[in-house]
């Protein structure tokens, strides 16, 4: 009994549809990921996968299916100060790193558990410095983000969203909008976090790196979960043809 | 607070306030036409930096923009009543004066308004891309050619929105007229109110007026706007 | 003029930028367009003209010696202020509404944004005379309107459906990446505006507030119509009263007023809108 309360999936999809303006980008999506597993969701651009993200935090409200992230009902939070806890639970990353200019890379990082979760200074202080260390940012308390490259803005965004002590932590394409040469410094903060055991979901391009980190991977296309599995069975073993094209046109035609 | 709008119904009064709207809707277009015509000429002059014109142009619209439509109503009316031009009617033989108090309203409009509008249609040239003008030159087109072919018409459609605003500002500021003797729609009014004492709703009718005809500029406006749209442009 | 003292006054100029050297053709040039206007007019009798602007000048700057600084020009000044620190609590009001979650507050206040935006200055002037008592009586005191007090009124209607727009403005331009990643922080919306994107908006609205401000300057010479007895009022008092010889003359004086107090502000703004576009 215990072992299987142990693996009940941490976040749970439920035949979820959400349409835009008569659009409909995710037609019944169902997916599990189980604590402290890292789930990555490929596929082409415009098949939902960002879409998806959102609704795992309540960003963007569904129009039927069921999702469910630890003790919460998603679908059912509708008003902002019931989505409260489920923020402090669930973290996200964006593409543009999306820092708050007015304020230096300390202030970002500390601003949201003292003014939403209302904790107490010193302790916030205390891990906002523990994470800038954690992220390799020390010294750059007093900058801010228009300073720092655009590596540098997105570890802070990372550190930005540990700050709230979440289980969860969602990552949207946080390294599309990178240089090359800053990438590897950000998927290094994820590696880290992933191997400490944090319940991630990435949406990534790198499929390498989606390759290495993940426990489970969802390829997505137009609005559905086409296939899904271990790393191993879905880069060298993939079934759909869909995935093969796929896989095809965006792994690089070296050695296979 | 009991609102008494039996008076509407006096055909006398309906003519009057119809004849004010007319002459409101008159002094208008008038206008509207001429600040168009003001507006594109200042400021092709200041974009094309002719010597002395230049210059007097600038000053002259700053002075325009930074001081009241009103006192500027004033002055024209003022100096050119002086002038006391008139011109003899071929109909009934009499002296009519060239400068009443319509013409200097719409003069004066035309100005207040034609200031506002060298300023749009200038931002408007200068969001033309440079390498458009380029290539227009290097087709062989010469400096007016390109202004009145390629730059005027992108620039007016780049700034149709300010001047929307502007249109409606020219119709609210014609409200002005009354301080000149115009029988337009606020002259009226105040005859209105001086028969019945009824100011309240009659200032109601008046400001429903103005509304009216706002709007009616506004999304006659924004019509031609999206009529004259370049598609994919992105403005 | 020797060459070298041209080129010393010549330089400077070019190297100014573009604000400053139109600030430097508008201070200069327009009250000599104004002055050869009013020799146009007058031709021979401007010495006339000039002698009794001069000695009708302290009445037109702050009325009558009765009235302190509450008349005439000053009382045009005060009255700005005054509807601008008005103005900007109801548009800030105004401009919250027409965010606000609820459909029917967003509804209502774009209406009476419309309606405000739509309304000539005359007729919110005109309405606060009919409108407005002569007085209120509060708790037992007597609170006069005076035609000032009207006239800020009336003046704060347009001038806050302004001051709301130039808000809304500032607002959107904050990137929608801040709200999303915001939300997700779980700021809610008062907190975001309060924390996030009011500070960073607030910079931005200055020029604009500052353009606002100058049009309800220019705006203040309709408070005539209320019977505030400031500068066009007195003008035309003593145009009346003197004759109306040196009309045009007493016109060509407030023009030459309204445009010294408004022309700086409009550079000023002009400067800081420069500014902030070449910072971002």
């Amino acid at each position: 009994m215990n072992v299987i309360r142990q693996q009940a999936p941490l976040i749970e999809l439920i035949d979820v549809h959400k349409a835009f303006d008569g659009t409909e980008v995710l037609k019944g999506v169902s997916m599990q990921v189980r604590k402290g597993e890292t789930a990555c969701i490929i596929g082409p651009s415009g098949s939902g996968k960002s879409t998806l993200l959102r609704c795992l935090n309540g960003l963007i409200p569904v129009d039927s299916g069921a999702i469910r992230v630890g003790s919460f009902a998603v679908e059912q939070l509708k008003r902002d100060r019931d989505l409260v806890p489920l923020r402090h639970q669930v973290s996200m990353v964006f593409q543009q790193y999306n820092l708050f200019p007015h304020r230096t890379v300390l202030e970002n990082i500390m601003m949201a558990p003292l003014q939403v979760l209302r904790q107490p200074r010193d302790e916030v202080r205390k891990r906002a410095l523990d994470l800038l260390a954690r992220v390799r940012l020390t010294g750059k308390e007093s900058a801010y983000p228009a300073q720092l490259s655009g590596g540098q803005q997105q570890r802070v965004a990372i550190a930005r969203a540990l700050a709230m002590q979440p289980a969860i932590i969602l990552f949207d394409e946080v390294t599309a909008a990178l240089d090359p040469e800053m990438v590897s410094e950000v998927l290094a903060v994820i590696r880290d976090l992933s191997r400490d055991g944090m319940t991630c979901v990435l949406v990534t391009h790198e499929m390498r790196f989606a390759e290495e980190v993940a426990d489970v991977v969802f390829f997505t296309d137009r609005g559905t979960i086409v296939e899904s599995g271990a790393p191993a069975d879905i880069f060298h073993a993939p079934c759909d043809e869909r995935l093969r094209s796929f896989l095809g046109k965006v792994l690089a035609p070296t050695a296979a | 607070m009991s609102l008494d709008f039996t008076w509407l119904a006096d055909p006398l009064y309906q003519t009057w306030l119809l004849r004010g709207i007319g002459t409101t809707v008159a002094m208008c277009v008038c206008a509207i036409v001429l600040m168009f015509i003001f507006g594109i000429v200042g400021a092709a002059v200041i974009y094309f930096r002719v010597p002395l014109l230049e210059t007097l142009t600038t000053i002259v619209v700053e002075l325009l923009r930074n001081t009241p439509p009103l006192v500027q109503l004033f002055v024209l009316y003022f100096t050119l009543s002086e002038l006391g031009l008139s011109v003899r009617s071929l109909a009934t033989g009499q002296q009519i004066p060239v400068f009443s108090g319509f013409t200097c309203v719409v003069l004066s409009l035309a100005l207040y308004n034609g200031g506002i509008a060298v300023e749009i249609v200038r931002s408007g040239l200068h969001a033309v891309p440079d390498a458009t003008v380029d290539a227009a030159r290097s087709l062989g087109y010469s400096r007016l050619r390109t202004f009145w072919h390629i730059q005027l018409p992108m620039a007016m459609r780049l700034s149709t929105v300010p001047m929307t605003n502007n249109i409606v500002s020219l119709i609210k500021t014609s409200s002005q007229a009354a301080f000149v003797a115009v029988a337009d729609v606020m002259y009226y009014a105040t005859q209105i109110t001086l028969e019945n004492f009824r100011n309240f709703e009659v200032m109601l009718v008046v400001w429903g007026c103005y509304l009216a005809l706002a709007s009616f500029a506004s999304t006659v406006a924004g019509r031609v706007g999206r009529a004259m749209r370049i598609p994919g442009y992105g403005v | 003029m020797s060459a070298t003292a041209t080129i010393k006054l010549v330089l400077p100029m070019r190297k100014m930028q573009p604000e400053s050297r139109a600030f430097v053709y508008g201070m200069i040039g327009v009250p000599l367009l104004l002055f050869a206007a009013l020799i146009g007019c007058y031709g021979r009798a401007s010495g006339d003209a000039l002698a009794w602007l001069a000695a009708r000048s302290g009445m037109l700057l702050t009325g009558t010696p009765s009235s302190g600084l509450a008349g005439g020009f000053c009382a045009n000044i005060v009255m700005s202020l005054a509807a601008m620190c008005v103005s900007l609590c109801t548009g800030m009001l105004l401009c919250i509404g027409t965010i606000a979650n609820t459909r029917m507050v967003r509804l209502i206040a774009s209406g009476i944004l419309n309606l405000l935006r739509n309304t000539p200055w005359l007729i919110a002037l005109y309405a606060m005379l009919y409108l407005l008592p002569f007085y209120v009586a509060v708790f037992g005191t007597v609170i006069p309107f005076s035609p000032f007090v009207k006239a800020v009124v009336g003046l704060s209607l347009p001038v806050t459906a302004n001051v709301a727009e130039a808000m809304r403005g500032g607002i959107e331009a904050i990137p929608s990446g801040q709200w999303e990643s915001a939300r997700a922080l779980g700021y809610r919306k008062n907190q975001i505006l309060r924390y996030i994107v009011l500070p960073q908006a607030i910079p931005l609205l200055m020029p604009n507030m500052m353009t606002v401000y100058a049009g309800l300057f220019i705006g203040t010479s309709l408070a005539v119509v209320t019977g505030t007895s400031d500068v066009l009022s007195v003008a035309n008092t003593i145009t009346a009263s003197d004759g109306s010889r040196y009309a045009t003359a007493a016109q060509l004086y407030v023009l030459l007023l309204f445009f010294l107090f408004s022309f700086p502000i409009a550079t000023l703004s002009r400067r800081l809108e420069r500014q902030m576009r070449e910072k971002s």
